[in-house]
């Protein structure tokens, strides 16, 4: 029995606070998934938390068949899916996955170039958007690639598949981006 | 274009990426598509690089020492299953029978003022006087 094992046991046998070691080490780890999903830090950290309550709650029913780690990011990937499948309330204006900063009037006193600040923010909108058109699962593996930097292997445990169908996955999703992107620069 | 994507990661053996880096300065519209894939991942990397709030972990374990941590979930069993249901009919029958005996009660007490004639008889020779028994 590893040490992390023996940490979730003693959580199980009533010692909370030991889940803190769990919440430090992994926190990162989950706060960068949910980033590829939401794109937005504040959602970010409000996505985080509610998956580390619900792998608190869930604790019991974890039989360790996989690592911890592996079934963290389970969690984390369907409660990120979830997220972004609610109906999010927009104002005229908002743009999803947009930080509050982004949204307001830009400060010449604080920019030289407002112009090159306005197309960099705007071919952000276009990376991101291009993420979020992607199949689901060409988009979790290309989270999990990308913002997560796992291998093919881990990718595919986590995702219960093959690590061909992984690869399989990432190229398209990759060439699904090019497509993407070079569509959006024509358009702008 | 797969090629591009190596060359981004940085995967490309030495003289292939010597040969992608001759094309880019020639190709006007591979390297476009390099910039955009370039900067593509500068976006990401911005997102990746981002730190969570720093009071998220004490807002998480505030919530878990809110928490009870649940019995593990029994598996189904034949006796999980049919004892509720032993304890229920137990329960109806004890009822029943509660029922049963009520009225089994309360039907000999109203039985008892019907009593046959010769209770009747020996009730009278109780009341009868002294004197007529000592004429027979």
């Amino acid at each position: 029995m590893n040490n992390e094992d023996e940490i979730i046991r003693q959580i199980l046998l009533g010692n909370k606070e030991l889940y803190r070691e769990l919440v430090l080490n992994y926190q990162k780890m989950v706060f960068s998934t949910c980033m590829g999903f939401v794109h937005n830090k504040d959602d970010a950290s409000d996505l985080t938390q509610e998956i580390f309550i619900q792998a608190f709650l869930s604790l019991k029913d974890f039989k360790g068949k996989s690592s911890f780690s592996t079934w963290l990011y389970r969690i984390a990937v369907n409660a990120s899916l979830n997220r972004i499948k609610r109906p999010v309330r927009t104002w005229p204006g908002y743009h999803q996955g947009e930080n509050e900063d982004e949204r307001t009037l830009i400060s010449v006193a604080d920019n030289d170039d407002p112009e090159k600040m306005l197309i960099q923010q705007e071919h952000k909108r276009w990376v991101q958007k291009a993420l979020d058109s992607l199949p689901e699962n060409q988009r979790v593996a290309i989270v999990l690639s990308k913002y997560d930097d796992l291998s093919q292997r881990e990718i595919a445990e986590i995702m219960d598949t093959s690590e061909g169908a992984v690869e399989a996955l990432l190229q398209r999703a990759k060439a699904g981006l090019r497509k993407k992107l070079s569509h959006f620069r024509k358009n702008f | 274009m797969e090629k591009m994507e190596e060359y981004l990661e940085g995967k490309m053996p030495p003289d292939t990426k010597t040969q992608v880096e001759a094309h880019l300065r020639e190709c006007e519209q591979c390297n476009n598509l390099y910039m955009e894939l370039l900067s593509a991942e500068e976006v990401i990397r911005e997102e990746k690089e981002l730190l969570p709030d720093p009071f998220l972990t004490s807002r998480i374990m505030a919530k878990v020492e809110s928490t009870i941590i649940n019995e593990p979930r029994r598996s189904l069993s034949p006796v999980s299953i049919l004892k509720p249901l032993v304890i229920t009919i137990s329960a109806a029958a004890a009822i029943f029978a509660g029922i049963v005996l009520g009225y089994s009660l309360t039907h000999f007490n109203n039985g008892a003022e019907k009593a046959p004639s010769e209770l009747a008889l020996s009730n009278d020779a109780v009341i009868e006087s002294v004197n007529f028994l000592a004429n027979e």
